[in-house]
């Protein structure tokens, strides 16, 4: 396991804010394949058209959850970092303060 | 010749998809590919942000690895979109140029057509005093061959016949790349619908997340909000649902049928390998039939924890309980394999558990969410899912009949063993029929909210103490709100307070009962509420006497049992098809109205009393009924 650490907390948490607002676009890619339907017609792609849209809708909707939870998942470990450096902070401003420093 | 393919005025329509339609689907794909691009690059520049936030570190390793591969599955949705847009496009010129030469095929049969027939009409004899007409009429077909530049109408027709043949031949390149794409995509082994990325790709929700998505704080009560909360769902989210909790999922009205088959099945198959090892744990071979269980040794009953009274109907111990649900599951499983896959069977509900493992199961013949024509039949008395074979017999003859009555329309006909039947040591009483009746008016409800069109035409067919069950249901819990007509065979009565057609609120043409004349259950029981079969009733009765109905009195056990009978091509199965196609209405002109059961006041010297008449008991039963 490694033991560097190299966090810029501000910058991290703007990359996951950045990574979860993609996911709006995906989820109207999303909609877009899902809305592909053809009328009737005795030769006809529907069949092989529904297949794609199934497959490439439900691909899609991976895709955006993925981003969701990526990018929630960057911004929560920014936040995490933040909150333990401040809590890391306060305990030595205390253990100075006992010391008599 | 007229080809009858696609739309289009003229003699010869066009054949294909409409090309603006495909032009529309073209350019959505191409916006879309955009798009997929645009999120693409926009990830592709949160990236390097990300690295440099996190330079060093386990966590920022793996979520930069991570990153990298959401971007790379990402970066598969443009040139997919792509190719499915430029496979659409290049199918949409073709129809387009189709079209247009179909045009001109039409302007041409327009002109030679008419000056064809003109000469034809002149026959192979011409009179010497039609040879000027004849002459006049041959020189505007010469003309009109010069004009359209073919020979004949012949020929023209033999120039569509091609145009057609491109159009298949644009169609299959197009559909080959559509299907492609969808199989590279598509989860190896999955179900249709499934995408690989969504088993890879983190991110799945759970219930919970999924239902408060949807906008329900807890799981939906309603069918129809079911629905609503099942549309919401991706292909991978809804599988991923039918896994972690299939009894659940396979059980909850709302629920796609093809979904509910999946997780029921899934349930079933788990259910008898369960079983199955406990046979082998035990050093006893599992049954494969139903019937082995009748071999058992003694020795093996003791191992298997089971009682030793001969059978297993007590149901007092759990192993005796295991038992009927192993029966259950075989029953089910040859149930379902009943038709060789025609028509495609549908695991609609099963839980063997229930009712002291007599369990609760629904097998549909054909599916009915996308059936015109739907019926639900449901058993009385005795019935459970370890007799699934009868009821799924009756529903598959049921199904075959009514096919063949309206083979343009699609039929489904569900065995709906829904409910916990009762025993002859219960029977005299309505406590089985009421609570089954809730279950059946909420399935049938049901019915219409997963259903493609929304308005199917559905039947409840009900038989025996299944007829108390759908009479209670009608009376008391609006099961007449979601069918357009009602079946009861063999009725010992509609339950309740129900007297006539109005108090089950149907009209009169809504009801059909079958009632054999010398059906014991029909003849001699009072307990069960009011015989429908009587003309003060007002349904229709139909004729539902069998050839091998058993001779002397009316209280006979097997005309009980006749009213599927399609070894004979019965009465009442022909007469049941046409109610289940919606053509009830044929009955009469298909001399299927049978007369009314009534009671005729006796008036002699000692006083006045009344005797029940039955018209039936005297009539020659006839057989052979097919459409």
């Amino acid at each position: 396991m490694r033991d560097d650490y190299e966090v810029s907390t501000g910058v991290l948490s703007a990359a996951g804010a950045a990574i979860t607002a993609l996911t709006p676009s995906v989820a109207a890619v999303e909609s877009g394949i899902k809305t592909q339907r053809l009328p009737g017609a005795e030769i006809t792609v529907a069949a092989e058209l529904g297949l794609f849209r199934d497959v490439w809708s439900d691909a899609t909707h991976a895709v955006g959850n993925a981003l969701d939870y990526f990018g929630r998942a960057v911004s929560d470990a920014a936040t995490a970092y933040r909150v333990t450096d401040e809590v890391a902070a306060v305990r030595f401003q205390r253990m100075q303060e006992r010391l008599g420093g | 010749m007229r080809p009858d393919e696609g739309g289009g005025s003229g003699h010869y329509t066009y054949p294909g998809d409409d090309p603006s339609a495909v032009a529309g689907l073209v350019s959505t794909l191409q916006t879309q590919t955009k798009a997929a691009e645009s999120v693409s690059e926009r990830l592709s520049g949160a990236l390097p942000q990300l690295r440099s936030a996190w330079a060093q570190g386990n966590a920022g390793d793996t979520a930069y690895d991570h990153a990298g591969r959401v971007r790379t599955f990402l970066a598969d949705l443009p040139p997919g979109l792509a190719s499915a847009a430029a496979a659409l496009d290049s199918y949409r010129a073709d129809l387009t140029r189709a079209r247009t030469t179909i045009t001109d095929l039409n302007h041409a049969y327009a002109v030679l057509a008419p000056a064809e027939r003109r000469v034809a009409a002149f026959g192979d004899w011409i009179e010497p005093r039609e040879e000027v007409a004849y002459d006049r009429a041959h020189s505007d077909y010469l003309a009109a061959r010069s004009q359209v530049g073919y020979g004949s109408v012949a020929d023209i027709d033999t120039a569509y016949r091609a145009v057609v043949g491109r159009v298949r031949g644009a169609r299959d390149e197009c559909a080959a790349v559509l299907a492609g794409l969808a199989r590279q995509q598509a989860l190896p082994g999955g179900r249709a619908g499934l995408s690989r990325l969504g088993g890879e790709l983190p991110g799945m929700l759970t219930k919970e997340e999924l239902l408060r998505r949807a906008g329900f704080s807890s799981m939906p009560t309603s069918a129809a909000d079911v629905k609503r909360f099942w549309d919401s769902l991706s292909p991978s989210e809804r599988q991923s649902l039918l896994a972690a909790e299939p009894k659940l999922w396979g059980n909850t009205n709302g629920v796609p049928v093809i979904d509910r088959d999946w997780a029921n099945q899934t349930v079933l198959d788990s259910d008898l390998a369960r079983y199955r090892q406990y046979f082998i744990d035990r050093g006893v071979t599992p049954p494969d039939s139903i019937d082995d269980f009748d071999n058992l040794t003694i020795e093996e009953r003791r191992r298997l924890g089971l009682d030793n009274h001969g059978y297993y109907i007590d149901l007092d111990t759990a192993a005796d309980e295991l038992m009927e649900q192993y029966k259950d599951a075989l029953k089910t499983k040859a149930t379902l394999s009943m038709g060789h896959g025609t028509p495609p069977t549908f695991l609609m509900a099963y839980d063997a558990t229930l009712y002291h493992g007599e369990g609760r199961a629904a097998i549909a013949f054909g599916n009915p969410d996308t059936a015109t024509n739907i019926a639900v039949c449901v058993p009385g008395l005795e019935s459970r899912v370890s007799k699934m074979d009868q009821i799924g017999g009756d529903a598959y003859a049921l199904y075959r009949e009514s096919l063949a009555a309206d083979p343009t329309h699609q039929t489904a006909v569900i065995a709906w063993q829904g409910y916990d039947a009762p025993e002859f040591s219960n029977v005299m009483f309505q406590d089985h029929a009421d609570a089954g009746a809730r279950l059946l008016a909420a399935d049938v409800a049901a019915l219409g909210v997963t259903h493609g069109a929304g308005s199917p035409n559905v039947t409840v067919v009900a038989h025996s103490y299944g007829s108390t069950t759908a009479g209670l249901a009608l009376q008391r819990y609006g099961l007449a709100d979601s069918v357009n007509q009602v079946v009861l065979i063999g009725s010992p009565g509609v339950g309740g307070e129900a007297h006539s057609v109005t108090d089950l609120h149907l009209r009169d043409d809504q009801l059909y009962v079958g009632s054999a004349s010398r059906d014991v259950v029909t003849t001699t029981y009072g307990q069960l509420g009011s015989d429908p079969s009587y003309d003060s009733f007002g349904g229709t009765r139909f004729k539902a006497e069998n050839v091998n109905r058993d001779f002397g009195f009316p209280w006979q056990f097997d005309d009980h049992s006749r009213y599927y009978d399609d070894g004979t091509h019965s009465e009442s199965l022909y007469a049941m098809a046409d109610v289940v196609t919606g053509q009830g209405d044929q009955l009469d002109d298909h001399g299927m109205v049978a007369e009314g059961r009534r009671t005729d006041t006796i008036t002699s010297y000692r006083g006045s009393y009344s005797i029940d008449v039955d018209p039936e008991n005297s009539r020659t039963p006839t057989a052979g009924h097919q459409h």
